[in-house]
């Protein structure tokens, strides 16, 4: 939710009309006239419903889940994610064939201008590995999803057994 | 005014209706067949292969003896479809706690990756998801032999430059209290679902 309204102020902020009337600035920002605009601008995307598998703490990898929107007119790369409580993080694909389970690494995921991508049990999802001190199995984690254009998109997942 | 005296036949023939028809069920008492397990038309007696389980005590046919055992085929170094599976065990274990404890179904998840999963390993992993699940380790060689007795497939598959990850049958089989297996349940996996098979077939095998 927090995400949601920081991604839409900041969008609004830099939809703002460039002219010499400063538009009033939102009230809860404390931020400086002079900040630069957020890398976030024009490849935005909306994270909802993330959540991480509760594991054993001392599984070796769990997998995350999350929706995420496009709500922008130009689809959305994304090429990777990155946790600080994890020293490898990548975008992996289960597919069921035959009854049997296969999961892939997945080098990239596109969001088509106003779609939504799920990552869900048994389908995409993050899978984190390498714990740096063992999988947390409560509270939430760090996340940032790394896109194409080189721009970062930080969320947290609480750890859980189902979506939240 | 003509309607009342219609709604009251109408409610009349339903509750009838209703009450016939709970009359025949409890009268015949018909044995449902399974929802989502397929029932082997007869049971398949399962090879005998050295195995040790996640307390390092050996693990034999002996072990499914009195009881219905679910058997899971997965791996600790799996992040998504085995924790998953082990989640949705472990709940349907709990929608049949009201059972008596010889018909609440065992859980036995065999690994596919024997050689990163010892006992240590796999005790580390499987009864943190139901303090009862046993995790069951089958040497290399003998691997082959026992998935080819359920009917079960895993294949090795590179992952990044120095891991692997298994490909592996997802469905749950079923193995009657004689050591056979009796049924196989395909994916997607539900504990309510698990849970109701389980009592279709306990009350299949008490009409017998």
């Amino acid at each position: 939710m927090r995400r949601t309204f920081i991604l839409c102020a900041a969008l609004l902020w830099g939809c703002a009309p460039d002219s010499g009337q400063a538009p009033a600035p939102p009230p809860a920002s404390p931020a400086p006239a002079v900040m630069p605009p957020p890398a976030i601008i024009g490849t935005s995307l909306v994270v909802t419903e993330a959540w991480i598998r509760q594991v054993p703490p001392t599984a070796q990898m769990t997998a995350g889940y999350l929706r995420v929107h496009n709500p922008g007119a130009q689809p959305v790369v994304i090429v990777g994610a990155e946790s600080p409580l994890f020293k490898s993080v990548e975008l992996h694909g289960t597919s069921l064939e035959s009854g049997v389970a296969r999961m892939r690494h997945q080098p990239e995921v596109e969001v088509a201008p106003g779609q939504s991508v799920l990552f869900e049990p048994g389908g995409l999802h993050m899978m984190l590995m390498q714990p740096v001190d063992g999988v947390p199995s409560s509270g939430t984690i760090e996340l940032s999803l790394l896109l194409k254009d080189g721009s970062r998109l930080d969320f947290q997942a609480p750890v859980g057994q189902s979506a939240p | 005014m003509s309607r009342i005296p219609i709604l009251i036949v109408a409610v009349g023939l339903a509750v009838g209706a209703a009450g016939a028809g709970a009359w025949f069920a409890a009268r015949l008492n018909a044995p449902q067949l399974p929802e989502h397990a397929r029932i082997l038309s007869a049971p398949r007696a399962l090879p005998e292969v050295p195995a040790t389980d996640h307390t390092g005590r050996s693990f034999s046919r002996h072990d499914y003896q009195g009881r219905w055992t679910l058997v899971f085929f997965g791996f600790t170094y799996c992040p998504d479809i085995c924790p998953a599976t082990l989640q949705v065990l472990a709940g349907a274990r709990r929608l049949l706690a009201d059972l008596a404890e010889q018909d609440q179904p065992q859980v036995v998840m065999i690994s596919v990756d024997p050689g990163r999963d010892t006992p240590a390993r796999l005790a580390e992993y499987v009864p943190f998801f139901d303090a009862s699940f046993r995790g069951v380790q089958v040497p290399d060689d003998y691997l082959p032999e026992l998935s080819r007795g359920f009917g079960a497939a895993y294949m090795y598959s590179p992952l990044g430059d120095d891991s692997y990850t298994v490909d592996h049958t997802a469905s749950l089989f079923l193995v009657d209290r004689q050591g056979r297996l009796a049924a196989v349940i395909p994916t997607p996996h539900t504990a309510e679902g698990i849970a109701l098979d389980l009592r279709r077939i306990l009350k299949l095998e008490t009409s017998r």
